[in-house]
């Protein structure tokens, strides 16, 4: 089984409508040469062997290492495809499949500390609710502001206290 | 499966405090029923289970805390009383690893600003290094056939 963006699918990588899904999942604008992939499904129509959509595979897990959100699919699908592959296959081949480390960035976190400094000015020892890189909501307690982004909406919004004195600091 | 599959994941450290001091904190979210919300984690390999303060109960849904069992440890802030909610859906690294472990509502840990991500069903899944040499990153590593 494999999951985007957190939506679970089956996946027969022996039936070529189950290699046009695939397809369909990259034919998001991406910034790296998933595009020549999707070329890839689009002009041969389907993925003949297993062999060639090892040789895709491959080339996404290279390229996909800076993209946010992807990697998961990929890495589902790469070991859906490592289960599925031939016993006789030679662990080169099989190496080949294994991830190299990834920097996993929260982004609202990431924003989060960029601009604690403003933060600290804006809301000075309250909790604030952060969606999509900017402040939803904010107040004097944690469950305050969670109810308010949830009234707003906000599935799961992050939560943190923007605090003068630093972390842990009373 | 018949090799192990893993992939890995860097996090830099949180790094607001006035000091500079790094703690290991990465945003962890947390999912019971229909409630999820994101909130700032310390890991902790000293702790035997994931905590948050008795708040967070409410933010999972329990509206009344005492229904949960009670019980009583000891940590570094002397001894504490906790209630237990198992089954929480803990979600690490964008929704690339999902664990569900339990969680303790711990009294001491009242309006704390982070949870901590203690061992129990976190670290017997996952391995997680700080590779302080390399720079502030903390490595973690998830054998999938494990998962």
């Amino acid at each position: 089984m494999c999951a985007y963006y957190g939506k679970p699918m089956n996946i027969d990588f022996n039936n070529p409508a189950g290699l046009e899904t695939i397809g369909s999942w990259y034919s998001a604008p991406l910034p790296f040469d998933a595009k020549d992939a999707q070329y890839s499904l689009e002009e041969k129509g389907k993925i003949a062997t297993k062999e060639q959509l090892y040789e895709l595979c491959k080339r996404l897990l290279d390229n996909a290492l800076a993209v946010d959100n992807v990697v998961f699919s990929v890495l589902d699908w790469a070991q859906t495809l490592s289960d599925n592959f031939s016993k006789t296959d030679n662990q080169q081949d099989r190496e080949a499949v294994s991830m190299k480390p990834k920097i996993v960035i929260n982004k609202d976190f990431e924003w989060f500390q960029k601009n604690y400094s403003i933060l600290k000015n804006d809301f000075p020892n309250q909790w604030v609710a952060i969606v999509e890189q900017k402040v939803v909501c904010h107040g004097d307690t944690f469950i305050d502001v969670l109810s308010d982004a949830r009234k707003q909406g906000y599935k799961r919004p992050f939560i943190t206290k923007v605090l003068t004195k630093g972390w842990g600091q009373k | 499966m018949s090799y192990t599959f893993i992939f890995t994941h860097n996090f830099f450290y949180s790094s607001v405090d006035d000091d500079d001091e790094l703690k290991p904190i990465i945003p962890i979210s947390f999912k019971y029923q229909q409630y999820e919300y994101s909130y700032p984690m310390l890991i902790d390999s000293g702790s035997k289970v994931s905590s948050l303060g008795p708040e967070h109960a409410k933010a999972l849904g329990i509206e009344d805390i005492t229904v949960l069992p009670e019980r009583h440890g000891f940590g570094i802030g002397g001894p504490t009383r906790y209630r237990v909610l198992e089954g929480v859906t803990i979600i690490i690294a964008e929704k690339e690893i999902e664990i569900t472990a339990p969680i303790h509502f711990v009294e001491n840990m009242q309006g704390l600003e982070f949870g901590v991500l203690g061992r129990k069903g976190i670290f017997n899944v996952l391995r997680i290094a700080f590779r302080e040499h390399e720079g502030p990153y903390i490595f973690m590593a998830l054998d999938s056939h494990i998962a």
